[in-house]
């Protein structure tokens, strides 16, 4: 058997086992391990073993996870976050799909000032999910809209991946972090327009409030209003910041937390009981996610062992149309992404995609845009989809981890719809950054 | 057992309160470093690789015990949900024994690394200085060796006594997810 | 044999386009196609701070090591990397510093070989610069600005007045636009590896200290040893060219082409002036007691006769580098005839 054929047959072997409610870890890791001893040696695969996890905890743009998990925990806890929901319901109450409509741009809000989807979602995750559930919404919708809004942490900037990109692709980071503003947006607008078809068509997905209640609710309208303040004097700090340059993106999560904590206790809202379970809380999270995140690391060396990525990039180097490259492109990104982290996925890829689609004369801010769709996209596609074991980690027995999945696969058709625009339309990421 | 078992139960416990005290520890470390930095224009010196070589892989490893303990680990149970108590509990016994046998593997390999690392005396370059990091590494094996005992624990509860065992060995968090009141 | 090299540096950074497949394409020639290299950049197989202990273990079977990723394994061949050198001659500092590594330094054989690897080949980085968002064109400018930096330019930025701020260099591009940092040291050529040239308005054209040996033949010693003495002899051979483009073709030229670039852009450049001048000297003379301390604590019983070492083959190098000029070819021939005829290869 070839390598490049073993590591077809990991791929197989990694869903088999994760059926088998083997812990996704686990099943990534051990399939990692036998496979790098299979094609190169047992002592290299306990070589890499004793290094990667090490190496993936020990780093410091990853700190923004559970700094963002620990201030949505303490939005949570301290009560600060149930005010926005209140709000939203008064509000939005009448609106198909209200608070996955205001949870949505929400998380489009909180991506301007979070650099990772998975921070994102991490963050928002205790904020949204138990107020949608608590009015009743459909936890496939609910627990969806946060995996798949959460996304866009790195589409709008500012975005890790973005920077990571403009590293190994040499181009401008900052025409890349604006050309992901429209994309983005677009992809928060076309969320919206399918929750509200969805909730209209079936609203046992999103009850909405009867117009007898919202009637006699109206006089609350202002003062619940009054009450969201401390929220969004959370959400403007963590902005402005980062806009000021007061912080880093990274920093941001931290500056987050001590902010949430500062606000709830000048409210007097949260008890140490309260704080000392929002800290248990994001810590088991972040270690739940970073378990598997580690052994994704590690499957990804495996991959890269096996020579896959010049395997298919001899497929590639076939196709004589940019069309047609950029189709097998999104293939390749899809069925990766399946697997593997994105930073992984990008490190395994672009050595391979950048040389092809810079000699096809295709613009390479675009063609970031589209890899970094796809890494959302990979985020949210199961067996391995860290936006939605995020929301697993922070939503516990609550909801099985396929209903989530369920309840993502609206948001990737709507992905397909934004990939397909942005391949017919390429202004739609070009327009910014060409105006500058 | 019982008495074994209480003592992991406490050392699981040690663990993730040591997790936590990173994750408070870190916040404030950072947000006082920025506040330095901002303020009286004077970092303070290594944040970056405290974060990253300390806080981070404590928070990483620590509450793997705690994690497993309340059967945490993030797996997917689509195709066994409609499985029958036992064989399910005899599936999972089979699936404790190999991640088992693969922590194992992983402590083993950790504790090799940690010890080269401390021989060698592993530094990283900080604000111009030194920062030693090889204690970190042993943060990796005490984490791993305590969700091996765990995961060791469920699968000899699964073997001896099948579901029941299982059962009484996992114990939930504290924490219950509220929004399912 | 298909050998794998691990390449910590993104696939288009100029070492992984211009400075190695060169080498490999020589190798492959030489051996007639028995020894075949296979690239992997980007860190895929081990990032820059593994890339040392991964490269013993196996993991990668050669490597691109910069030596204060990993200070306490390579604590010698850091003292040669951590000693910068000032003013502008890269051929002098590049030759200096292999002839150091390769020639002069028993310190840095015997822990190359507590870490079961063997070097054959390096290069000398070009002079770091200042690049701010706003003008400094003194050093009273410099007071109290943020600057990015890490290792040796640490203390030279602190004794200049600004303020060191440690950052992922990656980083660093969004956290100049929005102020969090006003300036980064480091080389021209990050104007476009890491994007800097979208934010940077000025830049100090002074140089701060060059660095070398970046090693480029970082070589498992099993690996070494396995091969032929035809096979090592040919990966050899293509080593002074391998430095040379190094040097001059990966670094000296691509931060020339980012130079010419600039000309007529909005990037302003400053000469710098006295003041400059007079900091670097008391700051060479401090630099020297700051290493010998640092490595000592690192277990290296004699960092002084490491700097020595370097200091004598900088003054021979500096005699060599007018004739050598930048042109490839002669520098190739210039660290042959210099450094690799004097190498056993049964010695290494
Ligand atoms: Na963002
Ligand atoms: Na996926």
């Amino acid at each position: 058997m070839s390598s490049v054929e073993v590591g077809f047959w990991s791929l197989g072997a990694v869903v088999i086992l994760i059926a088998l409610r083997v812990p996704i870890g686990v099943a990534l890791g051990g399939v990692g391990l036998l496979g790098i001893a299979y094609i190169r040696d047992f002592r290299i695969a306990y070589a890499v073993l004793g290094s990667t996890p090490f190496e993936f905890a020990a780093h410091h743009t990853l700190s923004a996870i559970p700094m963002f998990l620990l201030m949505g925990a303490i939005a949570h806890g301290s009560g600060i976050s149930q005010s926005l929901f209140r709000a939203a319901r008064l509000w939005l109450g009448g609106i198909p799909g209200g608070l996955a409509v205001a949870t949505n741009y929400a998380c489009a809000g909180f991506a301007a000032a979070s650099g990772s989807s998975i921070a994102t979602a991490a963050a928002m995750a205790k904020i949204a999910v138990p107020e949608m559930l608590k009015a009743g919404y459909d936890r496939g919708l609910a627990t969806g809209v946060v995996a798949s809004a959460g996304t866009l942490g790195s589409m709008i900037p500012p975005s890790i991946m973005f920077v990571l990109f403009g590293v190994f692709a040499e181009v401008s980071i900052v025409k890349l972090l604006i050309a992901g503003i429209i994309p983005g947006l677009l992809t928060a607008f076309i969320y919206m327009v399918m929750i509200m078809v969805r909730s209209t068509l079936n609203p046992a997905l999103a009850p909405r409030l009867d117009p007898e209640e919202q009637r006699r609710l109206r006089p609350e309208r202002i003062r619940a209003l009054l009450e969201i303040w401390p929220l969004l004097a959370l959400m403007l700090g963590i902005i402005g910041g980062l806009y000021s340059g007061v912080v880093t993106p990274t920093e941001a999560g931290a500056a987050g937390a001590a902010l949430a904590l500062l606000i709830a206790l000048l409210q007097r809202r949260l008890s140490v009981a309260r704080f000392v379970s929002s800290l248990i809380e994001a810590t088991a999270s972040t270690a739940r996610i970073f378990f598997v995140a580690a052994a994704a690391a590690l499957f990804a060396k495996f991959l890269a062992m096996t020579g896959m990525p010049f395997y298919f990039g001899s497929l590639l180097s076939e196709l004589g149309s940019p069309l047609l490259l950029i189709v097998a492109t999104s293939v390749i990104f899809t069925i990766l992404g399946m697997f593997l982290d994105p930073i992984g996925l990008m490190l395994l890829t672009l050595p391979i995609l950048l040389p092809m689609f810079e000699a096809q004369g295709v613009d390479l801010i675009w063609f970031g845009v589209l890899t970094v769709k796809f890494l959302e996209i990979g985020l949210l596609t199961p067996p391995v989809g860290f936006n939605v074991y995020v929301i697993k980690a922070t939503v516990g027995d609550a909801v099985p981890l396929a209903e989530i999945f369920r309840g993502v696969a609206w948001f990737l058709l709507c992905e397909f719809i934004v990939v397909v625009l942005l391949v017919l339309f390429p202004q739609i990421a070009l327009f910014l950054p060409n105006t500058m | 057992m019982t008495a074994i078992g209480k003592i992991l139960d406490r050392l699981v416990d040690v663990l993730m309160w040591i997790g936590c005290l990173a994750s408070a520890l870190m916040m404030v470390h950072i947000a006082v470093d920025v506040f330095c930095r901002n303020v009286l224009n004077a970092p303070l010196d290594g944040t970056l690789e405290i974060v990253s070589s300390y806080y981070m892989v404590t928070i990483a490893f620590f509450p793997l015990a705690y994690v497993s303990r309340s059967g945490g680990q993030i797996l997917v149970d689509l195709f066994t949900s409609q499985m029958p108590r036992r064989p399910r509990a005899r599936l999972d016994t089979v699936v404790y024994v190999a991640t088992a046998i693969y922590l194992a593997l992983f402590l083993w390999r950790s504790y090799v690394t940690a010890l080269a690392k401390t021989r060698q005396g592993e530094v990283w370059e900080s604000a111009g200085g030194f920062l030693s990091v090889w204690p970190s590494r042993w943060i990796v094996v005490v984490g791993m060796a305590g969700m091996l005992l765990v995961t060791l624990r469920l699968a000899i509860a699964g073997l001896a006594r099948g579901a029941d065992g299982l059962e009484a060995a996992l114990r939930k968090p504290d924490d219950v997810f509220e929004g399912q009141e | 044999r298909e050998l794998i090299y691990s390449s910590y540096a993104g696939p288009k950074h100029a070492v992984n386009e211009l400075a190695l497949p060169p080498w490999f394409k020589a190798v492959a020639e030489k051996t007639g196609g028995e020894v075949e290299w296979k690239l992997v950049t980007g860190g895929q197989l081990l990032s820059g701070r593994d890339t040392v202990a991964g490269v013993g273990e196996g993991i990668a079977d050669a490597g691109l090591v910069v030596p204060t990723y990993n200070p306490a394994a390579l604590p010698a061949i850091a003292t040669i990397y951590s000693t910068l050198v000032f003013g502008d001659d890269v051929v002098a500092t590049g030759g200096a510093a292999l002839e150091t590594l390769l020639l002069d330094c028993p310190a840095c054989k015997s822990e190359l070989k507590k870490n079961n690897a063997v070097a054959i080949a390096g290069y000398g980085a070009t002079p770091f610069k200042l690049m701010c968002r706003k003008p400094v064109a003194t050093l009273a400018d410099l007071k109290g600005k943020k600057v990015r930096v890490s290792g040796s330019g640490v203390p030279m930025m602190e004794m200049a007045g600004a303020t060191p701020v440690a950052m992922n260099p990656a980083e660093g591009t969004p956290a100049m636009e929005r102020g969090t940092i006003d300036c980064v040291l480091g080389s021209i050529n990050w104007m476009d590896s890491y994007g800097y040239r979208d934010v940077v308005t000025a830049i100090l054209d002074v140089p701060m200290g060059m660095m070398g040996p970046v090693m480029t033949g970082y070589i498992n010693r099993d690996t070494w040893d396995g091969l032929s003495r035809e096979q090592k002899q040919a990966l050899l051979d293509g080593a002074p060219e391998l430095d040379a483009r190094g040097t001059l073709d990966a670094y000296y030229g691509v931060d020339q082409e980012v130079l010419e670039s600039l000309k007529g852009s909005d990037v302003k450049m400053y000469p710098g002036g006295k003041d400059f001048d007079a900091m670097l000297e008391t700051f060479r003379a401090k630099l020297r007691e700051i290493t010998i301390t640092d490595m000592k604590k690192l277990g290296l019983a004699d960092p002084g006769a490491v700097i020595d070492a370097y200091e004598k083959n900088l003054e021979k190098w500096r005699k060599l580098s007018p004739e050598i000029g930048l042109d490839v070819d002669k520098f190739t021939a210039a660290l042959k005839r210099e450094i690799y005829d004097k190498i056993d290869v049964d010695d290494l």
